[in-house]
């Protein structure tokens, strides 16, 4: 579903070089629960927002779902997005002004759907990620936790086949982690969505069926979790 | 997704309260600013318009056709047939109504020495149609005609220390180009609008100014009012060529407008004012802009996770352009209520410009009254709005081209 070939990326500070990314090639498939972890530096959030279709490679390929992403332009990029993927933050990133309701109605708002259309769709997704009755709360009134789950029914509203989350439970203390990557899983079974997190907690890789580890831009170890 | 986008906008306006107030009342003081200058414009152009009427021009002059041309030398013998020319004015539809005047310089002399001051010959009868001259006394009455007697600027009597029942040879030129000296009692201390007239004009009745300048019975100018929204250049033609065919003078016959120089200052000023009003505001909208900026910065992240979101750069401008226009609209609306209102109880107590006024020759009055254009407020109002609006569209355009990576890894 989604083939990543000998991806290179690097960023330039001033004079200095960073060699973010060098030459990574991996496939996923359809409805893995993966993750790309590695210490600070290792290229994973690098690699995730490359797939998230975000940030531009200088050498390589991704294809997702048989379109090659990577040399789509910026507007393309963006109704792809728009479409196929959700994004989860490690700090959430919700809109402050908007309640938890509106955070999640806002993605199918730019899909152009029918008013009925999304609040039946918004009350949904937000009754599954246990929210109900939170619905006119904003974000400065709900818990971490809570606004992760926002988060969560923000990418997943649009029944999008892929799913990246970035570091989602650093900042949660572990019980409410644990309750996110329960969420996520449970999401992923019901839904079949592709979810890559990109996380160094060894709470989130043990979690993942299948677990990438990155160092220096570059893959050191892909294995799949036994069920 | 407009609805979303403007609702969004709105509660972002709240979201950092002190920062919309500011941008909002830099945007109203200038709508209002701006308000309050063009009501200050129109009403100088609305008193100096009815001044020049009144007391100097009318609304059209007639005069010789060469007295413009010897002005300078005093040319009381160049004159106006008045009594020819007002059997022509009868007949012409577009007047309302018409005095003859005579304006001259003198000397008054005062124990034993000269004070320079400008007389008018007026008919007094015929002047209450034309002006509420009564209205103007501060003291006395006004003179009759037939009588050697002037009502004088009340200022012109303070600084000559004169009064009501006083003496006053005055001495000028002759149409005969001779001098000659005229006695008159002063009957009235008068009190007009503009500074100007009261510390340097007596008024006299016309038929003695005659007989003392040896007019023999004509005067220096006519002066006319036309009927209500008649065109001042159009019937000045009119009359110009009613004249001709009647009377086979050339009369010189000249609208306010064509006659005041101060008057045309005032219409280019206002060409001026108005350019410097919007370059005002412009410098006023520069508040927004750097307003929007900083939001801008403030809020990169939440700009990367809309673009990663899917929103187009397009979408990003319209929510920032949103938020612009709202703190314009409610800024501007504050600022054009608070300039109308100002304008509005400045219109009736009026602005006192007298002391700053003396000794200005200008036909303005010392007392000013804004006078409120409601097509100019209108029009304000919807510039300020626009141009607050557009220079939002500056730094949203540029935060529409940033990179939703570069935008979340912001700090």
């Amino acid at each position: 579903m989604i083939a990543v070939k000998d991806v290179k990326r690097i960023y330039k500070t001033g004079e200095t070089e960073v060699n973010a990314l060098r030459g990574v090639s991996l496939n996923i498939e359809k409805g893995e629960f993966m993750s790309i972890a590695g210490p600070s530096g290792s290229g994973k959030t690098t690699l995730l927002n490359l797939i998230g279709c975000i940030d531009k490679m200088d050498e390589g390929e991704i294809s997702i779902k048989d379109v090659a992403v990577s040399k789509m332009k910026k507007k393309e990029k963006t109704n792809f997005r728009r479409e196929n993927l959700g994004f989860i933050f490690q700090t959430y990133n919700l809109i402050p002004v908007l309640t938890a309701y509106e955070n999640v109605a806002f993605v199918l708002s730019l899909l152009n759907l029918g008013e009925k259309e999304i609040k039946d769709r918004t009350m949904a997704i937000l009754k599954e990620v246990g929210l109900q009755g939170m619905e006119h709360r904003r974000p400065g009134k709900l818990s971490g936790g809570q606004q992760q789950r926002v988060a969560i029914a923000r990418a997943l509203i649009k029944n999008p086949e892929i799913v990246l989350a970035d570091e989602p439970t650093a900042n949660l203390d572990s019980d409410t982690g644990k309750e996110i990557l329960g969420l996520m899983k449970q999401m992923n079974e019901k839904h079949k969505t592709t979810f890559i997190f990109s996380t160094h907690d060894k709470m989130v890789m043990d979690y993942a069926s299948r677990l990438v580890m990155l160092h220096d831009g570059q893959i050191q170890s892909d294995r799949k979790r036994r069920e | 997704m407009t609805t979303k986008l403007a609702k969004t906008a709105l509660r972002n306006i709240s979201r950092n309260k002190r920062r919309s107030v500011l941008s909002g009342v830099a945007i109203g003081v200038a709508a209002m600013a701006i308000v309050m200058l063009f009501s200050l414009i129109a009403g100088m152009q609305v008193d100096m318009e009815s001044n020049l009427k009144s007391y100097y021009t009318g609304g059209i002059r007639i005069r010789n056709e060469n007295y413009e041309q010897y002005e300078r030398f005093n040319p009381v013998h160049l004159t106006v047939d008045a009594e020819s020319v007002q059997k022509v004015l009868d007949t012409i539809e577009e007047v309302d109504v018409y005095v003859p005047r005579t304006s001259f310089p003198a000397n008054l002399y005062i124990e034993g020495t000269n004070f320079g001051a400008m007389g008018v010959g007026a008919d007094f009868k015929k002047e209450a149609d034309f002006i509420d001259l009564a209205g103007s006394l501060k003291m006395g009455h006004l003179p009759e005609n037939g009588k050697n007697e002037m009502m004088m600027g009340a200022v012109l009597a303070r600084d000559l220390k004169l009064e009501i029942g006083d003496k006053v040879t005055i001495m000028s030129t002759t149409a005969a180009r001779g001098t000659n000296a005229i006695t008159l009692e002063i009957v009235g201390l008068f009190t007009f609008p503009v500074a100007a007239l009261n510390a340097k004009y007596f008024w006299a009745p016309i038929d003695r100014i005659s007989y003392f300048l040896r007019m023999n019975g004509d005067t220096q100018e006519v002066i006319l009012k036309v009927k209500e929204g008649v065109s001042e250049l159009e019937a000045a033609e009119a009359i110009k060529e009613a004249l001709k065919k009647e009377t086979s003078i050339n009369y010189d016959v000249q609208a306010f407008t064509e006659i005041s120089g101060t008057y045309e200052m005032i219409e280019m000023a206002n060409t001026v004012y108005t350019i410097m009003a919007f370059i005002f505001f412009l410098l006023g909208s520069t508040v927004i802009i750097n307003t929007t900026m900083m939001v801008i910065f403030e809020r990169m992240r939440e700009i990367g996770t809309l673009g990663a979101l899917g929103m187009h750069g397009k979408e990003l401008v319209r929510l920032f352009f949103l938020e612009g226009m709202f703190i314009s609209i409610i800024g501007t609306f504050i600022g054009v209520t608070l300039g109308i209102g100002f304008t509005l109880i400045l219109g009736k107590t009026g602005i006192d410009f007298t002391e700053s006024m003396q000794g200005i020759d200008f036909e303005i009055s010392g007392m000013m009254y804004p006078k409120l254009s409601i097509s100019k407020t209108i029009f304000v109002f919807f510039y300020s709005v626009i141009v607050a609006s557009l220079a939002t569209l500056i730094p949203s355009r540029k935060a529409a081209k940033i990179e939703p990576v570069e935008a979340l890894r912001y700090v």
